[in-house]
């Protein structure tokens, strides 16, 4: 178990104006899996090569354990990396692929040969020893991809967009495959995607990433219920975003008066921010935290209804376009024209400053 | 279930579909665009090799002789001179394709950094590509022979007493001259191409063999080099074929006895005795089944690596 510190880390490329990643700092927990998350060119496979030692950072430090690992050359770093295109040795079988690492270690034959049964066991692939890479399918080569890594029992598993080639019930498998080698081995794991759902799932911690910036850095349902910026929010699926004013707690919106005594202490110009699931509908119910809409559009999908709401308020303002998600019964409840009364629970609403 | 029991296990590459026959109309447009270029290989190479196999078994209409017989090949194969003149063909051919491959990788293993200057280096590194053998083989004896600009230099540096003890490195029996033309010609060829090849296989192998802590020779042992071995079995067996079959540089700067085989060849071809024509042509034969050997053993070997 390792705990990994990113203290200040930047890399500028050369000839590039912007750095890749921009005084990136992190603690990362031992034996816990965290995501580096966000958009492609964001800088998160740059920070991921760096902590393996692939990329000499700019500037910045990373530490193992508390003592700096910028002068442990990769291939002492212990730091081991899965690709995201898997980078099996197209040349060597798939026990020679898995056994690389030991071999490079000097550790003889027979060990290597009962480690390399033991990892494939481990991935659900005995029997294939003696197949070559491309004799396997994409989700086969994943597997050897991670039994390779995890053979030399690295102090941190590197994971570059471990699921991004994998079709939708492979992805499901692996990440099973990942969450339960990750556990029995209590490996602290950073692993790189853009898929906010995959980040959820397998991480215990999110790092999200603009730019080479870090945006936000927590539990994954902090993004969800707390979100930091409309940005992180939106990049979080967060669709209503109601421009408001904050004076204590009461914020004045253009649906009217709104209270939430556990958003942040912002006073001033906010976005109040509340997802379209925590959001209920009633055809007459009135009260505080509420607002009045016509409904617009809805969608039925399956497991659920989606609504697009006008809601408006007393004051002379355009409408603020809603959306509301309820169960699936909600499309036979409600109809398109209707006039329905929103109720916004006050622990349900969270702010934001307002992006200029 | 977690995974266990639903595993998939791809299946071996199946037979691909036959491709369907081209309607007679594609064909023959085929066949006119191709043409030409048939024609040329047809009528110079096939046909020439033909010609040349006719006079080895002793077909020389223009001296009266039109019997075949395998009296040419009986002859040079019970000389001396051919089996000696064919070692040094392979040892010039070996030595040169050898020490040209060593070269050339550890050439492109540099130039494939990223490093000021790169640029230029490039340019001079393929600069003598286009120059020909000839113009090398004169500047190999303008350099190192005994009364060469090496010799000049080591004499006037009281290195030597007189040019002429320079140690001989043309005209020698060890044939140092020649490969070294060939190390000069060959190196860059050869870098040229096995840059191209470790520049497509990129560096992310030996990123991932990096991180399982493999270190530089490991990496070089153990991942690039079998990566690339297809680039380079191919560029050597284009040196290869060609230093083993090649005269004139072995002409201007090697010794008179024994010479390569191509030379050997020249020399029976040029003889004023037409009689020793079907043995000329009997040696020619023999080289150009030589390199065939080589190209066709190469074709599996290479088959055999890209099967890997």
């Amino acid at each position: 178990m390792t705990q990994v510190d990113l203290q200040r880390l930047t890399k500028i490329y050369p000839g590039g104006e912007n750095p890749a990643v921009h005084h990136l700092s992190l603690t990362i927990p031992d034996g816990r899996v965290t995501a580096l998350l966000g958009p492609s060119g964001c800088g998160k496979t740059t920070a991921l090569k760096m902590v393996a030692g692939l990329i000499k950072p700019s500037a910045g430090d990373i530490l193992f354990d508390g003592i700096s690992v910028l002068g442990v050359p990769t291939e002492k770093r212990e730091a081991v990396m899965a690709f995201q295109n898997h980078l099996l040795f197209p040349h060597m079988s798939v026990s020679e692929n898995i056994g690389f690492g030991l071999k490079m270690r000097g550790v003889d034959r027979t060990a290597v040969r009962q480690r390399v049964a033991d990892m494939l066991a481990l991935v659900r692939l005995p029997g294939l020893e003696a197949r070559r890479p491309y004799q396997l399918s994409g989700g086969q080569q994943q597997r050897v991809a991670l039994a390779r890594a995890l053979i030399v029992e690295p102090k941190v598993l590197l994971l570059d967009e471990p699921l991004s080639n994998l079709d939708a019930h492979l992805r499901s498998e692996m990440r099973e495959l990942i969450l339960d080698v990750q556990q029995r081995f209590n490996l602290t794991t950073i692993f790189v995607t853009h898929d906010q759902e995959e980040a959820v799932v397998l991480a215990d911690q999110i790092a999200l990433l603009f730019e080479g910036q870090l945006q936000q850095y927590g539990p994954p349902q902090a993004f969800y219920d707390r979100p930091l910026s409309e940005r992180v929010a939106r990049f979080f699926g967060g669709v209503n975003f109601i421009p408001g004013h904050k004076r204590g707690e009461d914020i004045q919106t253009p649906l009217g008066l709104f209270q939430c005594p556990s958003a942040p202490l912002l006073d001033g110009a906010v976005l109040l921010t509340i997802r379209p699931e925590n959001i209920q509908l009633d055809s007459h119910a009135s009260g505080a935290n509420g607002a009045y809409g016509r409904i617009k559009s809805s969608v039925y999908m399956g497991t659920h209804a989606r609504f697009k709401i006008l809601a408006e308020g007393n004051s002379p303002q355009p409408p603020v376009a809603i959306e509301v998600v309820t169960g699936a019964a909600g499309v036979n409840q409600f109809a398109v024209g209707q006039r329905v009364r929103l109720h916004l629970p006050s622990e349900k609403i969270w702010l934001v400053p307002a992006e200029r | 279930m977690l995974f266990g029991q639903d595993i998939r296990v791809a299946k071996l590459p199946a037979n691909q579909p036959k491709a369907q026959p081209h309607a007679w109309g594609e064909r023959l447009k085929l066949m006119l665009m191709l043409g030409p270029a048939l024609a040329v290989i047809l009528f110079l190479f096939i046909g020439g090799l033909g010609l040349a196999l006719l006079q080895s078994l002793g077909y020389l209409p223009f001296i009266g002789r039109t019997d075949l017989s395998v009296e040419a090949y009986r002859t040079i194969l019970s000389r001396e001179e051919f089996y000696r003149s064919l070692l040094l063909s392979l040892w010039i051919s070996l030595a040169s394709t050898g020490l040209a491959t060593g070269l050339a990788v550890g050439s492109a293993l540099v130039l494939r950094q990223h490093f000021r200057g790169r640029r230029w280096v490039m340019f001079i590194f393929q600069l003598n590509i286009p120059i020909p053998h000839l113009v090398g083989a004169v500047g190999i004896l303008f350099l190192f022979s005994q009364s060469g600009f090496l010799a000049r230099l080591a004499y006037l540096a009281h290195l030597i007493d007189a040019p002429g003890d320079f140690p001989a490195l043309v005209f020698d029996r060890y044939a140092i001259g020649i490969i070294l033309e060939y190390l000069w010609k060959s190196t860059c060829f050869m870098g040229v191409i096995v840059l191209a090849v470790m520049q497509s296989v990129g560096e992310d192998y030996e990123q991932a063999a990096q991180t399982l802590g493999a270190n530089r020779w490991q990496r070089l042992r153990y991942v690039l080099l079998p990566l690339i071995m297809p680039g380079i079995l191919s560029a050597s067996i284009l040196v290869f074929a060609f230093t083993f079959g090649a005269f004139e540089v072995p002409l201007l700067l090697g010794q008179r006895y024994p010479s390569a085989l191509p030379v050997l060849a020249y020399r029976y071809y040029t003889d004023v005795d037409l009689n020793f024509r079907p043995e000329a042509m009997a040696v020619s034969v023999i080289i150009s089944a030589f390199v065939t050997l080589l190209i066709f053993v190469y074709v599996r070997v290479s088959r055999g690596i890209s099967r890997r």
